[in-house]
């Protein structure tokens, strides 16, 4: 009778079972992913801070992490829609941006660095200007 | 320094919205009553200086920028009120214009440095000036950026207290306080020190010189 039950047992005991077994599989493959690449108004990396990806329409982040060292986040979209992508440092800086995601997956438009900072520079100070310039003429009129 | 938008949950902003709107509303009635033609240019340049400041990062080790603001400068110069609606208005600007800092979060970035800061800097300011005018207006700059910066990580800081999602995860800021103030307020204990060197240089060079007709006249005077 032991000897009958000898290879049940061993059979039991070999089985690969999944909830207790730690082989991890993998593949690599190329693939089409979205960058976001995010820098300081000087250009310098927004590196290694958190980020978290979330899909459109749902509640909890997809993708939780940190930017790389040239301050990017990337991730494959598995639908189309509005993702947003947050980054945060520990003092405040920051974006909270919506990516928008075509139906081949991908951003439906290059979304183009904003304008340079002399750009920046001039036009600010020409409307600071422009501003005090109109409460001047205000005021002239005000007082004759 | 600039808060951008998703940061801070409506609990803060909204309030905040309503308490800068009667402070532009105060600001905007003294500005009305006091400002004048001498005044106005003055105050576009600084406020123009100001702006320019602003858009110039300095990198510092770890991975962050900080930037003078130069409220300590507009706070001595035209005092706390005309530094408010200044510096909001830069606020305003590069919100709008350029996507530095939130719509949504502007009424705290503009009380805590617009407002915040001049007090603070004013009242360095005035405490010091009996002993010693340069040291005073070198407080007033140093303070001004300080302060502010303390505000800014009280109130993101506080994000995670007042909005979380069900599972616990906040929703806005993430840190809390043992993270933000260090991180906030330490590289502006720093920036304070340019911007009192701002404020002492414009304290000194551009502070309106007394009429002719006030300077004490001397034996030789006609």
């Amino acid at each position: 009778m032991r000897a009958a039950l000898l290879p049940v047992v061993f059979i039991v005991l070999m089985a690969p079972v999944a909830a207790t077994a730690h082989g991890l599989d993998h593949t690599i493959a190329g693939d089409r992913a979205v960058v976001v690449t995010l820098t300081y108004d000087d250009g310098a990396p927004f590196s290694f801070e958190t980020c978290e990806v979330t899909p459109p329409a749902a509640d909890a982040p997809s993708q939780v992490g940190r930017t790389d060292r040239r301050g990017r986040v990337v991730f494959l979209a598995d639908r189309p829609g509005d993702w947003r992508v947050r980054v945060v440092a520990q003092d405040g800086h920051g974006a909270d941006l919506t990516v928008p995601i075509g139906a081949d997956l991908l951003p439906s438009q290059d979304h183009a660095a904003g304008p340079t900072r002399p750009v920046k520079l001039v036009t600010g100070v020409s409307v600071l200007f422009g501003i005090f310039g109109v409460v001047a003429l205000l005021m002239s009129r005000r007082k004759p | 320094m600039h808060v951008p938008d998703g940061f801070l949950g409506p609990q803060t902003y909204l309030p905040a919205y309503g308490l800068a709107a009667a402070a532009w509303t105060v600001g905007l009635r003294r500005l009305r009553a006091r400002l004048d033609a001498a005044t106005l240019p003055r105050l576009a340049v600084v406020t123009a200086t100001a702006f320019v400041l602003m858009m110039i990062t300095v990198p510092l080790p770890g991975g962050t920028t900080v930037h003078v603001a130069g409220i300590g400068m507009l706070a001595v110069l035209f005092g706390v009120w005309n530094a408010f609606l200044s510096l909001s208005l830069v606020l305003l600007l590069q919100a709008l214009m350029f996507g530095d800092g939130g719509v949504t979060a502007l009424p705290v970035n503009a009380l805590a440095m617009g407002l915040v800061g001049s007090l603070a800097a004013v009242g360095a300011h005035r405490l010091l000036r009996p002993v010693n005018r340069d040291a005073a207006l070198f407080a007033a700059g140093w303070a001004g950026t300080v302060a502010s910066a303390t505000v800014m990580a009280g109130v993101l800081g506080l994000q995670p207290l007042l909005s979380r999602a069900p599972d616990g995860s906040p929703l806005f800021f993430p840190f809390g306080w043992k993270t933000t103030l260090p991180a906030v307020v330490l590289p502006h204990l720093v920036v304070g020190v340019a911007d009192g060197v701002l404020a002492l240089l414009a304290g000194r060079c551009l502070a309106p010189r007394p009429a002719t007709a006030e300077l004490p006249r001397g034996p030789e005077a006609p």
